[in-house]
């Protein structure tokens, strides 16, 4: 298994001009770089408030009582930091195609991360297979950029997921609300999908769903008398693949992403989709966008 | 619809079925890993969830194979595409009477160009299903077995007149309403006549029915106050169409020139004022056509101002005679003819035999009892078969000879009447016997520029004839005419010639021949048919007989087609073999 070089100035390069938004103020831990809704010390004014004794003098508005000749104190919002999660799944699926999705997996994390830690939220990685253990977290300055990576490149994927089992143990987990980054190829029925969103909806993370396919998935290279042996589970199947065939797995395939497509607009989440040959910066740089 | 000519290609179509079974059997399977069955069992169940044959539906190369094969075994077999009316029952009529006889070119008569129209129609459809029937003075099965050209082959010419065409058209109704389909192959028909069959559905063939393309339509002229004649000049052509100029002119006076330009079928009016320098003298209308005229007899009208001046010169016949008065009386009946009484006179000379030298403008009467003693019954005309004339003759006890063979009957008597014609093109000629007769009835009528120029002249040697024949019941010869004999120079027969005495070339000739022992008679007539006029008016049913011919032998054409059909199959297949080559490839 070829891993994608993590530290690379190629693969960082450009990184640091994007900024990993969210969609929602949540509370953090210590001090950060994001604007929660409660007041603080941070420079960003937020209202006005009588003094009262007792109150810090340094926060009157001098301005203010020359002008009304009564005492006002100024009120700042507070700047805290945000959790950053990443669910990956780490099942041997993912390391199917070439270029793998599994690859493509770690480059999006790493970015992503990467960004996070530049503006000093917790970093935490869920490698989640069969089941969820083995996790790094709270990494909050760029400094854990190499921890991380290190951490990143020692997942062997293995086994077969439990997506269900794997999100309930994160709840379980992490009790603090942030981002969400659950990355699969979500070769998973309906109600497995269902079951997760509405889960992390519930808890209201701010989620974001990647779906990465192999281009061998989007394109079966696969035809005539063939046995099909899923890698997970070593599961077989027997099958004549003509063209009816191959209409019939691109209609279906097509359908299993308009689903969780429409899951993810229905827990008001949000969804990506990306074939793992696609250019890495421009997905992360579109997804940068979306968040805007 | 197809029909093919081969048919091996066919059983080469059993390897479709061999090809179809083939996509049913499994080669050895590949092992292919893969991330998730998930996709691929709804996919099975999807399609175990459609129809047996859906499976192929999709399957762009199985389609292309199976159309390759399909392509190239229909072309193996040869296909060509057939006209509906081959399944039907085909009936072929073919006019044998004496006018078929009668040349259409060098060598064909119009009997042998029907049957030629006959071999063609016939391959055309292809249809085996075919009965012959000739008809003459009746219509008569041709019962031959199922072979065409056995049956083709007993048709021969009967210089038969034809029988009554409502007769005829009975008939075709009962073939018609039996299911059949019928084609008629004469030589003419009058408008009346092919309105009638085209209403029926009947393709009829004519082998002779154009045969003047300029003519006039009609001249009317009126008299102005201030003396001058307003014509009107209708002129017309036929299917070839045709320009040239009208030629409008009076005796001492330069002629008017009026250029014209006809398409098919289409005519034209002139409408013109003239002052008349005389009303003894007619105004001669004359068509000059740029190309050659197939019946220039017709282009040439004289308007006499005075309608009282005879349009036909007669004379030289006494008031008493017997002639005279008859043909008086037709004359008078007749308000399209006027006599000069002044001039009318016959002179009747009873004879017992033909003078060697007879006179011009004389009637010899043979008194006798002769009668007609011909075993062979070599009685014939060779006229249009709708001819005034001919069914006059028909429908009069004549009968029709079966061959031209004069033998040794005729002798010393070269011809008693000639009939002089300028144009032989368009003449026929006709021997005329009566079987009770001992006599025939002569005319000899010089063609003037007056009559030549009279498309009606038909119409009255008709009725002289009829009126003669009717009337008299006569055995004497008639010899009507004048300024002919003195200056007839073709003597047609001589007594060294009595074994064989009329060679083909001298049968267009025109004249009126006796045999030796006064038994037989024999008169050959100029044919300037009297339908001619109707004929024309046909134009319109013509033109649809003539793409009725053109389809015909379009079908015949149908052959050389098919290899041409076939060349396309193969290309098409080898094509649909390429592309599905280069998306086997592809996928490879």
């Amino acid at each position: 298994m070829s891993l994608p070089d993590l530290h690379s100035s190629e693969f960082l390069k450009g990184l640091k001009q994007l900024n990993l938004l969210s969609k929602h103020n949540f509370a953090g831990q210590k001090i950060g770089d994001r604007k929660t809704k409660y007041r603080g010390a941070s420079v960003e004014f937020k209202d006005y408030k009588e003094y009262n004794p007792g109150d810090d003098i340094r926060f009157i508005d001098w301005n203010l009582w020359g002008r009304l000749d009564r005492f006002y104190i100024k009120l700042f919002y507070s700047e805290e930091n945000l959790n950053v999660n990443f669910l990956l799944d780490a099942s041997q699926s993912m390391l199917y195609g070439a270029p793998s999705k599994w690859n493509f997996a770690l480059k999006f994390i790493a970015g992503t991360s990467f960004l996070a830690l530049h503006q000093k939220d917790y970093v935490n990685v869920y490698p989640a297979f069969a089941k969820l253990s083995n996790n790094i977290s709270n990494l909050d300055s760029p400094g854990n950029y190499s921890k991380l990576v290190s951490f990143l490149e020692k997942i062997e994927p293995s086994g077969e997921i439990d997506l269900t089992k794997s999100i309930d143990d994160f709840i379980k987990l992490e009790r603090s609300r942030g981002m969400v980054f659950l990355v699969s190829d979500f070769l998973s029925d309906e109600k497995t999908i269902d079951h997760c969103l509405r889960k992390l909806a519930y808890y209201r993370h701010d989620v974001s769903l990647v779906q990465i396919l192999s281009p061998q998935e989007e394109n079966p290279e696969i035809y005539g008398n063939s046995i099909l042996e899923d890698v997970e589970n070593k599961q077989e199947m027997e099958l004549i693949l003509d063209d009816e065939y191959y209409l019939l797995y691109h209609e279906t395939l097509d359908e299993h992403k308009r689903m969780v497509k429409g899951l993810s607009k229905k827990y008001n989440l949000e969804y990506s989709y990306v074939c793992s040959d696609e250019d890495f910066k421009n997905f992360i740089i579109g997804l940068m966008r979306k968040r805007l | 619809m197809i029909g093919i000519s081969n048919l091996l290609g066919l059983i080469f179509l059993l390897w479709l079925p061999i090809l179809i079974g083939i996509y049913f059997f499994k080669s050895r399977p590949i092992r292919y890993k893969i991330s998730s069955l998930y996709l691929w069992r709804k996919v099975h169940q999807k399609r175990r969830n459609r129809g047996f044959l859906e499976k192929f539906k999709n399957n762009i190369i199985f389609w292309l194979q199976l159309v390759f094969f399909f392509l190239l075994f229909i072309a193996l077999s040869k296909p060509y595409i057939k006209d509906q009316q081959q399944n039907e029952k085909q009936i072929y009529i073919i006019d044998n009477s004496g006018s078929m006889v009668a040349r259409s070119g060098l060598f064909n008569t119009r009997l042998s160009s029907s049957l030629q129209l006959v071999r063609k129609h016939a391959k055309a459809r292809k249809n085996n299903n075919i009965e012959v029937y000739k008809w003459n003075s009746r219509l008569q099965k041709i019962n031959l077995g199922d072979n065409l050209e056995v049956k083709l082959s007993r048709i021969k010419p009967s210089h038969l007149p034809n029988s009554d065409f409502v007769y005829l058209v009975e008939q075709i109704k009962d073939f018609i309403n039996k299911g059949y389909k019928v084609s008629l192959f004469t030589d003419s028909l009058a408008y009346e006549e092919q309105l009638n069959l085209s209403k029926l559905g009947v393709e009829f063939f004519l082998s002779a029915q154009n045969n003047r393309n300029i003519y006039f339509e009609s001249i009317d002229g009126k008299f102005l106050n201030d003396g001058r004649i307003k014509f009107t000049v209708k002129v017309s052509c036929t299917s070839a169409g045709g320009s040239g100029i009208l030629l409008v002119s009076q005796k001492g006076l330069l002629s008017q020139r009026l250029p014209f330009k006809l398409k098919e079928y289409d005519n034209r009016q002139f409408e013109l004022e003239i002052e008349p320098v005389s009303f003894s003298e007619p105004i001669r209308f004359e068509l000059l056509p740029d190309k050659p005229d197939l019946l220039v007899e017709d282009n040439l009208l004289e308007y006499f101002i005075d309608s009282r001046i005879p349009r036909i010169a007669i004379s030289g016949f006494s008031d008493s005679a017997l002639f005279s008065k008859l043909f008086h009386d037709f004359l008078t009946s007749d308000k399209r003819f006027r006599l000069d009484n002044k001039e009318f006179q016959i002179r009747f000379i009873n004879v017992t035999s033909l003078p060697s030298k007879p006179q011009a403008l004389t009637v010899y009467v043979i008194e006798g009892d002769s009668r007609l003693e011909d075993s062979k019954e070599s009685k014939s005309h060779i006229l249009e078969s709708g001819h005034p004339l001919v069914r006059f003759i028909g429908g009069h006890n004549f009968s029709a000879a079966n061959n031209l063979e004069f033998d040794s009957e005729i002798d010393g008597w070269d011809s008693i009447i000639q009939i002089k014609q300028r144009f032989t093109k368009q003449s026929t000629p006709g021997l005329l016997i009566h079987k009770s007769f001992p006599a025939c009835i002569l005319l000899n009528l010089e063609f003037t520029s007056h009559s030549i120029a009279n498309v009606d002249y038909p119409i009255l040697l008709e009725n002289i004839l009829r009126y003669i024949l009717q009337e008299l019941q006569m055995k004497s010869i008639f010899e009507i005419g004048s300024g002919v004999i003195e200056n007839n120079t073709s003597v047609l027969l001589k007594s060294d010639q009595s074994v064989n005495p009329i060679g083909l070339e001298k049968i267009t000739l025109q004249g009126v021949y006796k045999s030796p022992d006064g038994s037989n008679y024999f008169a050959r007539f100029p044919v300037i048919e009297s339908r001619l006029k109707d004929a024309d008016r046909a134009s319109l049913i013509a033109t649809a007989n003539a793409s009725r011919l053109a389809r015909t032998e379009s079908s015949v054409n149908t052959n050389s087609d098919n290899s041409k059909l076939t060349r396309w199959l193969i290309f098409l297949a080898i094509i649909f073999m390429i592309y599905e080559w280069y998306l086997f490839s592809r996928r490879a």
